[in-house]
């Protein structure tokens, strides 16, 4: 795949299945503070791994990456224990439906969308909404709060981050509709 | 929370970046070449860049403005030239009637409408005929028919802990108003004010249903929260799981609550109210275990503790800061 055709592919056929995937890792591990960052990871390996031969299933690709990866942690972090090995195997790579993580109308990801606006700090808050809602440039949201186009981008960038988590904990992922070939629609991803 | 990742951070700044403006050249090349240097630059870089555009729905949010006309909004088709909606509403009496003849089907089957409530106060357990069982908290109302067919049960209000004996052909369904709560079998709480439903999973899935929207599933540790046509979905820390449960024991747990709060609390569990008349007792933090049932005890606590004035009226205590000083 070239660079445009992976990036399609993991925007459209990968991205979707973060909730899932969040969840699985959760399930599976002990500290929930690791889960972010075990997710990049998984991400890239994801990525590199779909740059060599691109996957049939996404999703299994993703949750047996994610298998491989606990298992990897597990042994560098000298915790395991044979239950933990047990439950390796046991882990049915297929235990989560598609469907579920699939079937989210426009409707339902605007909830999302307004939760987590809700929980974003007020001044944050307000730069994500004058941008996003009123279609302000950053340039004309910072004249309108009178504050510099600096701190503006500033509480964007905290904004992006605050959105992306809350796409994850809330269950929604799914960017658009049924999911078909990576070249027949859908904008370039970059 | 996670913790901060530097590698999300730069290519948050990045996109925001680039969101302000156009970059030249140099800041483009910067940007390739940082992309290159790592797949995890990349994921990162498509994951946040995803969720910025996805953000674009918020524009749907944007309030029509009637003082200032809109241009497009003389596209809009007229609804007069909707064709013939008599037929539309001889269409929805068919359905409805096909409707109620289903409904009624259902409530006059084999099963027996049970009500069970508890006082303030009292805390009891019951069990249900398809071996579930229920422990309702203080002043709690809820219905319940249990048939061979089907397990529905109403919590019309208070709090209710739900350990839910497993039956695939039978899914154990709560109504509570608009919001419905479907399990299969599994160990969950739900505090229901008014149209406002709390959700606590503590063992398996619950599915939440929301009016108008896809169904949320909740899984173990999981909270949610349902008002009106929204969910708001939830992890919780261990230390919350505990808050969450602990009134099976009869016991409130406060961790940095606001005495208003607590208060409130003490006040689902007791007739005689714990009043609080001013801001700065309202607000002062506190925390520990007590027993729901002893709000005399809460009451010496916060007195001798925190120096504040209590005056004992026949069905309330009134808790003011005045005397916060002289402590």
């Amino acid at each position: 795949m070239t660079h445009a055709e992976a990036d399609r592919w993991f925007v459209e056929e990968v991205l979707p299945l973060e909730a899932m995937l969040e969840r699985f890792l959760r399930r599976n591990w002990r500290d929930d503070d690791d889960i972010s960052e075990m997710r990049q990871e998984v991400y890239a390996r994801v990525y590199v791994g779909a740059g060599n031969m691109r996957p049939i299933s996404a999703h299994a690709f993703v949750l047996s990456t994610a298998k491989n990866l606990l298992i990897d942690r597990s042994r560098r972090a000298r915790i395991v224990s044979i239950e933990t090995y047990a439950d390796m195997d046991a882990l049915t790579l297929t235990a989560e439906p598609v469907p579920t993580e699939r079937h989210v109308m426009a409707r339902s990801e605007l909830r999302h969308l307004q939760a987590a606006l809700e929980l974003l700090p007020p001044r944050c808050r307000e730069v994500v909404e004058l941008r996003k809602i009123e279609g302000l440039s950053q340039r004309e949201v910072a004249a309108r709060l009178g504050i510099t186009q600096d701190t503006v981008e500033r509480q964007v960038a905290n904004g992006i981050r605050a959105l992306a988590a809350a796409f994850a904990n809330t269950g929604s992922a799914s960017i658009k509709g049924p999911l078909g070939f990576v070249g027949d629609k859908g904008a370039a991803a970059l | 929370m996670n913790k901060i990742s530097p590698i999300e951070a730069r290519a948050a700044e990045w996109i925001s970046r680039r969101d302000r403006g156009a970059l030249d050249e140099a800041a483009e090349r910067q940007l390739d070449h940082w992309l290159a240097e790592s797949p995890a630059h990349r994921v990162a870089y498509l994951r946040l860049n995803n969720a910025w555009g996805r953000a674009d729905r918020l524009r749907a949010l944007r309030p029509a403005a009637p003082t200032r006309p809109i241009k497009s909004l003389r596209t809009v088709p007229s609804p007069h030239r909707k064709p013939l909606p008599w037929l539309y509403g001889a269409a929805a009496a068919v359905a409805l009637f096909c409707m109620a003849i289903t409904v009624s089907g259902d409530s006059f089957g084999p099963s027996a409408l049970q009500q069970f409530s508890t006082r303030v106060g009292a805390r009891e357990t019951v069990a249900l005929a398809d071996g579930s069982k229920l422990t309702l908290n203080t002043a709690t109302q809820l219905r319940a028919a249990i048939s061979t067919t089907a397990r529905n049960v109403w919590l019309d209000d208070g709090e209710v802990y739900f350990d839910i004996a497993h039956d695939a052909s039978r899914p154990f369904v709560v109504t509570a108003g608009d919001l419905q709560v479907t399990v299969l079998g599994t160990r969950f709480t739900l505090r229901r004010e008014a149209d406002r439903l709390q959700v606590n999973v503590l063992e398996g899935r619950v599915q939440l249903q929301v009016p108008g929207a896809p169904p949320t599933v909740l899984t173990r540790d999981e909270s949610g929260l349902g008002t009106g046509k929204s969910v708001l979905v939830t992890r919780r820390t261990p230390r919350q799981s505990v808050v969450v449960t602990s009134w099976l024991e009869g016991r409130l747990v406060f961790d940095q609550t606001a005495l208003a709060d607590a208060a409130a609390q003490f006040n689902r569990y007791n007739q005689k109210k714990l009043v609080i008349t001013d801001g700065v007792a309202s607000s002062i933090r506190i925390g520990g275990t007590f027993e729901a049932t002893n709000v005399e005890a809460f009451v010496r606590l916060i007195q001798s503790g925190f120096g504040l004035d209590v005056q004992v009226r026949d069905d309330q205590f009134l808790v003011a800061s005045q005397r916060k000083a002289a402590s």
